[in-house]
């Protein structure tokens, strides 16, 4: 009936992973930021799926809080890009070099 | 200097403390990983389904910490508004 946990965490690791080489390989700020996003909603696949193998509720509640603080990070992280965007007139992440000087 | 002669006692004793957590930690029993929680699907369903014992978790057990995050969102908002602003 229910799929067991190890389908689960395949799946959270192949979205890792698709995050993880986004981040990478991508040179868009854009992308880089959706693949991040992406990184961590499957950790928080992988929390909820953990928390309903070991009947606890509580792992539902953190994944609902986690979403929280990332909308947060979205909001800020978007925030700067602009800000990021009028400064430079580019968003090329090579460009991305002020916080070196 | 004088931070070079404090730093091998502090050190010490910030390396005491974490041995002795580790050695609680690792003997003491209170490693909760791998034991089966109580909310089994059948409690959960007596509870009236998962929205219905998630949102009373979330209103009773959980209820700072969801202030916070609300707090934490308005920050946030308030935040972007001032970061995307056309004269920063």
């Amino acid at each position: 009936m229910h799929p067991p946990l190890e389908w689960y965490l395949l799946f959270s690791g192949a979205l890792f992973t698709i995050g993880l080489i986004g981040v990478l390989v991508r040179r868009h700020v854009l992308v880089i930021f959706m693949s991040v996003e992406l990184m961590l909603n499957a950790c928080n696949v992988a929390l909820a799926a953990f928390g309903r193998y070991l009947n606890i509720i509580d792992a539902q509640e953190f994944v609902v809080f986690v979403v929280a603080v990332a909308a947060a990070e979205a909001a800020i992280g978007l925030a700067i890009i602009l800000a990021f965007a009028r400064h430079k007139n580019t968003i090329d992440v090579g460009e991305m070099t002020i916080l070196k000087e | 200097m004088l931070a070079a002669r404090v730093q091998l006692p502090v050190a010490l004793v910030v390396g005491g403390l974490f041995l002795l957590e580790i050695i609680v930690v690792t003997f003491g029993n209170i490693i909760t990983a791998g034991r089966k929680g109580g909310d089994t699907p059948q409690a959960i369903a007596q509870a009236g389904g998962n929205v219905q014992a998630l949102g009373e978790q979330l209103f009773t057990r959980w209820l700072l910490p969801f202030e916070i995050a609300s707090v934490l969102l308005l920050v946030a908002a308030i935040g972007a508004l001032y970061l995307a602003k056309e004269d920063l």
